[in-house]
């Protein structure tokens, strides 16, 4: 496909089109984060940030997408290196750690509702929303993109080598996570500026 | 050749002539006949600004149609023109000339934007102007006045208008006066200006409009400003409020129909049961040139045309102002004896000498 | 599950197509078929608005008429139109076989089609959409919008914008990844800089929208309410959303058409474009900057002194690239021998055009002024002379320069000079008085005026006008068909090209070019034709290859089902009752398209 042709920059095709993606959802993510920024002060009535985040929880699911990232670049560089067993233990500890994220987003969203915050509750609360759910649909289409990398390799083995694929894909996930890393910064650690 | 020469002065000449008749007819939107401080600042802006984008235009199309006449390929003409790919002295000039241009454009334009910066004065007369769909409220908080769609001011002296919005946006405008500023919801922008010196000792009309898109019948949201003395409009602010004068049977027939039927529960006339926050004020109905918010002239006609209309159009379509709330149920009656009445009240028992 | 042995031709063909060329024919006919729908939308208005009080149509039709024909030619003519031009010369133009990811590039087309019909579907239940082209909130929440009109609205253009998104990152890795050897970036075509710039501002500029689009939906169906004052959201952060795209946006729209008329009036005057460098960086500076001037859309909403005043510089600022653009035009006219073709004639066209839009467009950039401008038909006759005398003409130029490439036939260039004097002369008796209304304080987006105004008169004028521009609009509709059948038939390089996609048969064959191009010099190919001084040159040998070793992308009918998913999903989003299932299947449809499409034999 476009895979392993001579292109100007040097740079794969797929690589190259997944760091333009990227340039685009930080354009995404930058207006959902400045939308926060603006109206996590203007709620009329409801809970706020300070009253129900649980920032324990917060900073352990952050740790844990940050050990996500760090094995992806594990599985990046098995694949680089031909190590096929090493590189689908890396991206099954991914998928995992993703999903065990995506599992305290949930249980986060309940815990917010059950103290009265929902998506209409205030602008606070709406603002929240759609940027964390932003994140963890992004989260989400992450893991299913890791977990059909693991099931093709795991079917197509040593046949299956798309260094590219998998650096590509590795780029996306590192995305996602510097996405979280500003997300955890700006809604959960600015509320004790 | 002389012939192309008099269709080319012909072609450019035309629109622009047109444009100057078009534009000093002094038609009752207008905006090059203003009449406030605010207008004139900006109308000095305009020429300016005028003056120099014309001499571009000429300074582009000149060199261009003559371009366009010398360098045609002519029958029989095979010359290889000379491949010249750039000239960096030319480019420079010709991005340093309209900096240059801009400047003249853009410190006039700073130096109003920072005039209106400044605070009104202390001593202006507050008045809000509440836009709804499709109607304009106009409140004197120091006054105690509602009143709607026409807005009583006092000749020569600073007004400010603060400007509200009960539903959508909307933007009060009135052209003879200056620009316009948006009707927010949630938000009270504000306008100042000093009203102008009065003309017809009767009274000066001019006209506004809104200007955002705001439903249905955003056309049919005009207004007016009535400029008049200050000892008149001293006048004004005693009895604008008081209750209507019910003199005739006629009159208290329509009083009756009125406070009977469901007019009161949509609109307000001071010292009346109707207290209704729906509709317009009609306290001072009777002195207003137009209704429907500019829509029909308030004479006999009209007003008959917007209750017959209301009346018998369907529910979903209010012809005179579409999407309006004064429709009414099948069996709701209104005759024509009915028509009279109400008219005789509104228009003469509200009227307020003064 | 790969797509060998499909036929070439049939409908099928067109339906599973990955081929560049064949995606730009199907963007172009389908935008041609929406500019006559927008078409069709202003000759409604404009017969409505020519006397005062009339009642040709209700208040309602009329503000789905303006708001259809706004959201109609920006986002289903003026840009697909613009994409078919991108899809079809870009390969050409910089030596490639296809674009980057040829599928990808089906999905963006059928996309972008089945959205088109989401947007109109309301039409079909008489909702359709009301709000202005730019929807301000409050207007579109669901307290004064309570039918579906919005929700077309915004559930339309967001499965539009995802097709322009795509298309985007493709021509944009096109571009800088995949030019001919020798082909560096200063060598491209210019067309290929205003498209590169162009795709930098889509992708950059439509998250924005994207964002508010989501937030009006779910204002609307989940009572968010980050636009309702009354629980602490504002009326104004839809505008600033709107307009950070809306702005970028309107240079989305002219780049492209600056391209072609660059191209056009290099070839028909014979000489180079003046100054390519400085056009390049001019280009180049318009998309930077047309990121920092959005809020002079807001210059009434009372943002401060600060505020006003930044955007009044910004935006006169942003004229002086715009403006060397103009003069290097002119000069590259200059000296030339000017041929007066149908395609020429349109871009010489938008030079006069546009300078004329770009004028009144600097009246408005002063806050002061725009105050008497905003909402009336000054800025109506604005946007119409650099859209319409500027992107429209541009664009009809560049069907009428490359129709013989695409087809391998000419457009009859009688009926072409005909049709482009009734739309020259329509278009300016339209909008050229419409200043005039400006200046006398008609608002715009009314569906009547009152009798006492004094607008009567250049109201009917303009409505003239644009009976004559429908008349123009048919009759090229005529030429269209009939040319394909009937035209001339057409060489590889009917005008004496510059660039290389003249340098290959009319029309070219699947794989563009036999052997890859090596370009040493901007305009290569016309360096190859003649020398400094104009001496024809020896024409090259035929280069010998073997068309069957070439092996270009099968075709593929995931991208179709792909789209169909995605427009479902965001159809469902919300329809009463069904609309559950219906996104549900959308959804279904759209992980079986991904998958099938990721397991697909290229």
């Amino acid at each position: 496909m476009s895979a392993h042709i001579v292109t100007n920059t040097g740079v794969d095709n797929r690589k190259f089109a997944m760091w333009t993606l990227i340039g685009s959802e930080c354009f995404l993510f930058g207006t959902l984060i400045t939308n926060y920024m603006i109206n996590r002060h203007r709620s009329v009535g409801g809970p706020t940030g300070p009253e129900i985040f649980d920032i324990n929880l917060t900073t352990l699911s952050t740790f844990d997408l940050l050990i996500s990232s760090v094995a992806m670049a594990m599985a990046v560089y098995y694949c680089k290196h031909k190590k096929l067993r090493a590189m689908q233990w890396s991206l099954a500890a991914v998928l995992l750690f993703g999903l065990f994220f995506l599992g305290f987003q949930w249980y986060e969203f309940h815990h917010f509702l059950s103290l009265g915050l929902g998506l209409s509750t205030n602008i606070f609360g709406a603002s929240f929303y759609i940027l964390t759910g932003c994140h963890g649909a992004h989260v989400a289409v992450g893991c299913l993109i890791i977990g059909t990398l693991l099931v093709r390799s795991l079917i197509q083995g040593e046949k299956w080598f798309d260094y590219d694929v998998v650096e590509t894909c590795g780029l996306y996930w590192h995305f996602v996570d510097v996405i979280w890393i500003i997300i955890f910064t700006v809604v959960y650690l600015f509320v004790y500026i | 050749m002389v012939s192309l020469v008099r269709w080319f002065k012909v072609l450019f000449a035309l629109p622009f002539l047109l444009g100057l008749t078009a534009c000093f007819e002094k038609l009752p939107m207008t905006t090059v006949h203003v009449v406030t401080d605010w207008g004139h600042d900006i109308n000095r802006v305009y020429l300016i600004t005028t003056i120099i984008t014309s001499i571009v235009f000429v300074a582009v199309a000149v060199p261009f149609c003559y371009a366009l006449w010398r360098f045609r390929e002519k029958p029989g003409d095979n010359r290889f023109p000379e491949q010249i790919k750039g000239n960096h002295k030319l480019e420079i000039l010709w991005t340093l000339i309209p900096v240059v241009l801009l400047i003249f454009i853009f410190l006039p334009s700073l130096e109003v934007i920072m005039k209106r910066s400044e605070a009104p004065p202390k001593e202006s007369l507050v008045i809000e102007a509440i836009g709804h769909q499709w109607w304009w409220e106009f409140r004197y908080p120091d006054l105690n006045i509602v009143t709607a769609n026409e807005m009583v001011v006092p000749e020569d002296t600073p007004i400010l208008v603060k400007l509200k919005s009960a539903d959508v946006i909307h933007s009060f405008w009135i052209p003879r006066w200056g620009g316009k500023m948006d009707n927010l919801p949630g938000i009270t922008n504000q306008l100042f200006y000093t009203t102008p010196k009065l003309v017809n000792p009767e009274g000066d009309y001019y006209q506004g409009h809104c200007v955002e898109l705001c439903g249905l019948s955003h056309a049919r949201m005009r207004y007016e400003a009535k400029v008049v003395s200050k000892e008149r409009f001293d006048r004004w602010t005693e009895v604008a409020m008081q209750p209507p004068v019910v003199a005739t049977t006629l009159e208290k027939k329509g009083s009756d129909l009125f406070m009977g039927k469901t007019c009161f529960t949509c609109h307000a006339i001071a010292g009346t049961n109707a207290q209704g926050l729906i509709g317009p004020d009609l306290t001072n109905f009777g002195n207003r040139r137009t209704l429907a918010a500019g829509t029909l002239p308030n004479d006999r006609a009209g007003l008959h045309h917007w209750l017959r209309d209301s009346v018998d159009s369907p529910p979903d379509y209010q012809k005179v102002k579409p999407g309006s709330l004064m429709v009414f149920a099948p069996n709701f009656e209104l005759t024509e004896d009915d028509i009279k009445a109400l008219t005789a009240y509104l228009q003469h028992s509200t009227a307020k000498t003064y | 599950m790969s797509n060998h042995g499909a036929p070439s031709s049939g409908l099928w063909s067109w339906i599973t197509t990955v081929d560049h060329k064949k995606i730009a024919v199907l963007y172009a006919l389908s935008a041609l078929f929406f500019f006559f729908l927008g078409g069709v939308e202003a000759m409604i208005m404009r017969t409505q608005l020519i006397v005062s009080n009339n009642d040709f149509i209700t208040a309602r039709t009329y503000n789905a008429m303006v708001t259809m024909h706004g959201t109609t030619m920006i986002f289903l003519v003026v840009m697909p139109l613009s994409a078919a031009f991108f899809n079809f010369l870009v390969p050409l133009m910089i030596g490639a076989r296809d674009v980057a990811f040829p599928r990808l590039n089906a999905l963006s087309f059928w996309i972008f089609l089945f959205g088109g019909l989401l947007l109109n579907f309301g039409f079909l239940i008489n909702e359709a959409p009301r709000g202005g082209w730019f929807g301000y909130a409050n207007l579109t929440s669901i307290q004064y919008t309570p039918d579906l009109s919005a929700d077309f609205w915004a559930m339309g253009l967001q499965v539009v914008g995802l097709a322009s998104l795509i298309a985007s990152i493709n021509f944009f890795v096109t571009i800088l990844n995949m030019r001919c050897k020798g082909m560096t970036l200063l060598k491209m075509p210019m067309f290929i800089w205003t498209t590169l710039v162009t795709q930098i501002l889509l992708f950059l500029s439509l998250p924005v929208i994207t964002v508010a689009l989501v937030m009006i939906t779910f204002d609307r169906h989940f009572g968010t309410g980050f636009f309702n004052p009354g629980t602490g959201g504002s009326v104004v952060l839809w505008q600033h959303l709107f307009w950070v795209f809306g702005h970028p946006e309107v240079y989305i729209l002219i780049l492209p058409a600056m391209g072609i008329v660059s191209e056009i009036l290099a070839t028909f005057s014979r000489k180079p474009l003046f100054g390519y460098s400085v056009m390049v960086y001019s280009s180049c500076a318009i998309g930077f900057l047309g990121f920092a001037v959005w809020a002079h859309h807001m210059f009434t909403t009372g943002m401060g002194p600060w505020a006003t005043i930044f955007f009044t510089a910004a935006t006169m600022l942003i004229a002086v690239p715009t403006g060397v653009k103009i003069f290097n035009w002119i000069s590259t006219v200059w000296g030339g021998r000017i041929q007066f073709t149908t395609a020429s004639l349109y871009g010489l066209s938008f030079v006069a055009m546009f300078t004329l839009g770009g004028l009144s467009g600097i009246m408005h950039s002063s806050q002061p002024i725009d105050t008497q401008h905003q909402d009336t038909y000054f800025v109506v006759a604005h946007f119409h002379y650099v859209l319409y005398g500027g992107a429209v003409m541009g664009l009809f130029g560049g069907i009428f320069y490359w129709f013989p490439k695409v087809t391998g036939r000419l457009l009859h260039e009688g009926m072409g000079k005909v049709q482009f004097w009734l739309f020259m002369i329509g278009f300016n008796v339209t909008f050229f008085p419409m200043h005039f209304l400006g200046v006398q304080g008609m608002p715009r987006r009314n569906y009547t005026y009152a009798a006492d105004m004094g607008w009567d008169l250049w109201n009917v004028v303009a409505t003239l006008g644009a009976y004559m521009t429908a008349v123009g609009g048919l009759l090229f509709f005529f030429n269209l068909f009939y040319s394909l059948k009937k035209g001339a038939v057409a060489s590889a390089d009917p005008w004496d090209g510059r660039t290389l996609e003249w340098s290959i048969p009319s029309p070219p064959p699947e794989y563009n070019f036999g052997i890859e191009p090596e370009v040493k010099v901007l305009d290569d190919f016309w360096a190859q034709k003649y020398d400094d001084k104009g001496t024809k040159k020896p024409s090259p040998a035929a280069p010998k290859y073997d068309p069957k070793a070439i092996h270009m992308p099968n075709p593929s009918y995931w991208p179709i089902a792909l789209a169909a998913g995605i427009t479902l999903g965001a159809a469902g989003f919300f329809l009463r009752d069904i609309g559950l299932y219906v996104s549900l299947l959308g959804v279904a449809v759209i992980l079986i398209s991904s998958y099938g499409w990721a397991y697909e034999e290229a």
